[in-house]
């Protein structure tokens, strides 16, 4: 159904403004016929036929109590008739001999005179009452899931035999209507046109809005004050009457049904179509969410007083009861297989099974095979957590609801416990033993199908007589005798299955993909329910989606929505038993990211922005003398991360460039504290060690596990950290090789096959090439930016273009002057004075002269600044050491040291 | 001529007589095709387990897989016992729903033949 295709037309009536009606609700509209606002879609015109207009408050509320009233008093009048008239009933019946049944006292019963005819009048009154409280008043809305409406958007459209008019309002839900009703009285008592904040208002008035409210975090009253601010609120005219504009919300509010499948228009329909309104995306804006929050927020709602909800949220054990027959007497008992495995049909009969997110595709696949002569087993692949054992209880509950085909109707679904089999017999013939006794049952019994999880695991057990538990199943397999859904892992295929190619060839596979954001929120709408009501807690839609969003960017080795539900079910723990509240908040989830990754909480939570922008500002102050490069660095940075959709990769690649004892290591760790968060959170990486191809299993690990991988180690350990790969052109060309693919797919596959992901890295090469050059610029007093093409004429010779390409940016580094090393020393003495007066009481002062000297003694042009700390060392903290253990400086004191101090340290 | 009536009395005569309408057949038609509907739903309950139909349609298929010459003539033997029990149980069933019936027509569906006839039945 594509609404997208179909044309439609608005009409709305200049006479009576889209109302129907002009000065009384029974003056139909001569102009439009009654109809006022009209939409007409392919011939058809659809209208909204409920005429309303607004009430003054008093007379609504006196309606409504004069209508209670005539209803408790006719349902109290009909119950006393019926005591009192019974009671004279009764005393005519006792004149009866011994009140025997017969015929007598039959006609004694119906005709026993008019004392009794009160019973009568009372049963004909309550009946009345129910009649016309249940069927007269109830409003029977007519569905928009029948066909009449169905068609409207159909492809197959055909007109004839059509109504060539639709009263909407038909449809509408009470609820909507009050909303209606109240919206327009409200517009009425404030003396106002109605307009749209009169419709949020009333719609804020149903519980159901108000509770999408609540669990958006979203503060009803404020939110009506601000949406309410830049409203132009007009006059009233003398009628106030549902209009053109109401109209036209109610209209979208059908489409907006028709096309989510809602049998009746809600107010949450009216709801979306309002806040979808351009005017509100501002207000939305600032609470951050988006208009479509609304509707999976609303699927919350439904899924919270379903069956499976209660049994899953009561941790119960307890099993569903097993029918050992089978309707038809046609299936065989399963003694054995009863006792090692779960049958997911019995679950699904009691309704313990949660429903299936977004896998028709699936499904259909799945019972197509199964419903095969040949070849009829499923091969289930997808990594653990991806959906494959939701997928077999989708089956289990679809069965059971009739909704499979003919063949697979009574079908009992059961799934093996693998682990429990071997249980008790070491050597595996007790294991084959229970295999074959299982196997012989399927074959008798015909109505189950297999499902086996992780079916690879099966591979690896031998029984004595040295074949395995697979050379006896592939036969039975192939044979279509038994029909078995497998689950696997994609590794488990790759090793276990494929290579074993008869075992393989009996199945059809399905691969199982990891669902999406949009999805994974519909699976927590399920999960969330059964989570609240097992804890006793409330967990708001914001923490939910924080859950998502931030387990996709920080949980790289699990799949969502699992990885989701249990960050949740932590946050729980921790509102709960830590703090103490049963609120879940957005809070909570960032705590447990942060015990999770060693990320501050303050650093995951923040605005990644605001922390962009102000990368470099907080680089700069740590990394002297390097202007450009940390300028470049912040760029790239910046530009790489609001580069949207290449997530794939690592946060940034850089070579840095330059002599030593520049700032390079430095620029890398001041990256790591701000971006990071700490200092420590990088892993240096000497790539001289690793100059020969053989290096590479150094570098990722050996297949067996027992030589680490030095790099793809601390990567799986610390997936939020800088690497910092230093004299990277001293590398092999075949390491070489394993960077392009890391910097470019941002994933790796260790040793051990474990993919390893790299991207919540920063990755920084450092090389010395065209240091010669950039000092001997240096000598000559030349500016860097005039011997950069040589530089890189120099990189092209060492590297393979499509190997420099892969860097985010390639960062030359000035080589530091007199002032800068003076300002790294002053750097350095602040630091020295912290670590002083915390354990000594004294500070320590340069003098120019002495600062001067510093600088001088601490920097070569070759070495750069790196001997800086030693001279620091070996000129200013020795002689304080001197003259603190000679009592000379007293706690408190200043020491002022000149340069004549220095110069005698070198005596 | 019509537009001189007051919209109110024109409004609240339609749904006067819309009321009447409906409680007519309400009460001739609605409730005991109801409570027919709600009755047989004992009937289903019932076949859900027991499967007298399932069982009338597989008459000569040999119970739990038992293709020898025994099971292939005891299925039928216990099969015709099933569907016998089945039609007995849901004729059981019919009965009680059809005096359950009688008790409702007696009871409610003729009340206001009863209070009509009674008021004019002069106590002794």
């Amino acid at each position: 159904m594509e609404s997208a295709q179909v044309e439609i037309n608005q009409i709305n009536c200049d006479t009576c403004r889209g109302s129907g009606w002009v000065n009384s609700l029974d003056n139909a509209c001569q102009q439009c016929g009654g109809k006022g606002y009209v939409q007409e879609v392919r011939g058809i015109k659809l209208y909204w036929g409920e005429k309303m207009r607004a009430v003054p408050p008093l007379i609504r509320k006196s309606i409504r109590r004069l209508s209670a009233i005539i209803e408790i008093g006719s349902w109290a009048l009909g119950l006393l008739f019926t005591i009192v008239g019974g009671l004279n009933l009764y005393d005519s019946l006792k004149a009866h001999q011994n009140l025997k049944p017969n015929l007598h006292f039959l006609f004694d019963l119906f005709f026993a005179g008019w004392a009794t005819a009160f019973f009568w009048l009372g049963l004909f009154l309550m009946v009345v009452v129910l009649y016309h409280r249940a069927v007269f008043m109830k409003r029977k809305p007519i569905s928009l899931l029948e066909k009449d409406y169905q068609y409207i958007l159909a492809d197959q459209f055909k007109q004839k035999n059509k109504p060539i008019a639709i009263d909407i309002s038909q449809s509408a839900d009470l609820k909507t209507l009050q909303v209606l009703a109240n919206a327009l009285d409200l517009a009425y008592s404030k003396n106002q046109a109605p307009n749209t904040m009169h419709l949020l208002y009333a719609l804020m008035m149903d519980s159901q809005v108000h509770q999408l409210f609540q669990k958006l975090e979203i503060p009803v009253n404020q939110f009506i004050k601000q949406a309410g601010r830049d409203m132009v609120f007009n006059q009233a005219t003398k009628n106030i009457a549902l209009d053109g504009t109401y109209k036209n919300y109610l209209f979208q509010a059908f489409w907006e049904a028709v096309k989510t499948d809602e049998p009746t228009i809600k107010p949450k329909n009216l709801l979306f179509v309002i806040i979808s309104q351009d005017f509100f995306r501002p207000i939305l804006n600032k609470y951050t969410i988006q208009a479509e929050d609304f509707h999976n927020v609303s699927l919350w709602n439904k899924y919270k007083n379903l069956k499976v909800t209660n049994f899953l949220s009561k941790k119960s054990y307890k099993k569903p009861p097993h029918h050992i027959m089978n309707r038809s007497w046609s299936a065989v008992q399963t003694k054995t297989l009863d006792q090692f495995s779960t049958d997911l049909t019995d679950y699904a009969r009691v309704g313990w099974l949660l429903p299936l997110v977004n896998r028709d595709k699936e499904m259909r696949m799945l019972t197509r095979v199964l419903q095969r002569s040949s070849k009829n087993n499923i091969l289930l692949i997808g990594q653990e957590g991806s959906g494959r054992d939701a997928m077999a209880r989708g089956l289990a509950r679809r069965i059971v609801r009739n909704k499979v085909p003919s063949l697979l109707r009574d079908k009992r679904l059961v799934k093996l416990n693998v682990g429990a089999l071997g249980v008790g017999g070491g050597d595996g013939s007790l294991l084959k033993a229970r295999v074959e006794a299982i196997m012989a049952e399927l074959i008798k019994t015909k109505n189950v199908i297999i499902y086996i999880p992780d079916i690879h695991n099966l591979s690896k057990v031998k029984s004595v007589t040295s074949m395995d538990i697979i050379s006896f199943l592939a036969p039975l397999f192939s044979k279509s005798v038994i029909q078995v859904i497998g689950s696997t892992t994609l590794k488990g295929y790759r090793r276990h299955i494929e290579p074993r190619g008869e075992f393989a060839q009996t199945f059809d596979t399905i691969k199982i993909q990891e669902l999406d954001k949009e999805n994974s929120l519909k699976v927590l709408s399920i999960q969330i329910p059964i989570m609240e009501k097992a804890n006793r807690v409330t967990i708001t839609y914001s923490a939910a989606e924080e859950a998502i969003d931030k387990s996709r960017q920080f949980i790289t080795n699990k799949l969502l929505p699992q990885k989701a539900i249990d960050v949740l079910a932590e946050a729980i723990v921790r509102a709960k038993n830590t703090k103490g509240k049963s609120l879940v908040t957005k809070n909570e989830v960032l705590e447990v990211f942060s015990e999770k990754t060693g990320i501050p909480v303050t650093k995951i939570g923040r605005d990644e922005a605001e922390e962009l922008l102000n990368l470099e500002r907080e680089i700069a102050k740590k990394v002297i003398g390097q202007p450009q490069a940390v300028k470049n660095t912040a760029a790239a940075i910046r530009r790489m991360r609001v580069r949207i959709g290449e997530s794939e990769r690592p946060i940034a690649v850089f070579m840095f460039l330059g002599p030593t004892g520049v700032g390079k290591t430095e620029l890398s760790k001041a990256l790591a504290q701000v971006y990071f968060g700490s200092r420590d959170r990088m892993t240096r990486i000497d790539m001289s060690e690793f100059a020969t191809p053989y290096d590479l299993e150094r570098l990722i690990g050996d297949s067996l596990g027992n030589v680490k991988g030095q790099l793809t180690e601390s990567v799986r350990i610390n997936p939020f950290s800088l690497v910092l790969l230093d004299e990277f052109e001293k590398a092999h060309p075949r390491v070489w090789d394993l960077f392009l693919q890391i910097f470019d797919d941002g994933r790796i596959t260790d040793g051990q096959g474990r993919v390893v992901n790299f991207t919540n890295t920063i990755l920084i090469a450092t090389s010395n090439v065209g240091s010669r050059l950039i000092l001997t610029t240096l000598e000559q007093g030349i500016s860097i930016d005039k011997v950069k093409p040589q530089i890189k004429t120099e990189l092209m010779k060492k590297f393979r273009p499509e190997f420099l390409n892969r860097f985010d940016d390639i960062i030359i580094f000035n080589a530091l002057t007199h002032e800068n090393i003076k300002q790294i020393a002053l750097i350095e003495i602040k630091q020295l004075n912290q670590r002083l007066e915390t354990e000594q009481g004294v500070t320590v002062k340069l003098t120019d002269q002495a600062l001067d000297y510093l600088a001088k003694i601490g920097y070569s042009p070759e070495y750069g600044a790196r001997f800086l700390k030693r001279t620091i060392r070996d000129k200013v903290e020795d002689a304080i050491v001197v003259g603190i253990l000679k009592q000379k400086y007293q706690r408190g004191s200043e020491i002022v040291i000149d340069k004549h101090d220095m110069e005698s340290q070198n005596r | 001529m019509l537009n001189a009536i007051p919209f109110y009395i024109t409004k609240i005569s339609v749904k006067s007589v819309q009321w009447l309408t409906g409680l007519v057949y309400f009460w001739l038609v609605r409730l005991p095709l109801g409570y027919w509907k709600k009755a047989i739903t004992a009937n289903v309950f019932f076949e859900g387990g027991w499967a007298t139909y399932v069982t009338a349609r597989n008459l000569f298929e040999p119970l739990y897989q038992d293709y020898t010459v025994m099971g292939r003539v005891l299925g039928p033997i216990f099969r015709i016992g099933r569907v016998l029990i089945g039609i007995v149980i849901h004729l059981i069933l019919l009965i009680l729903e059809i005096i359950g019936f009688l008790l409702f027509l007696g009871f409610v569906w003729l009340a206001p033949v009863w209070f009509v006839v009674n008021l004019f039945i002069w106590n002794q």
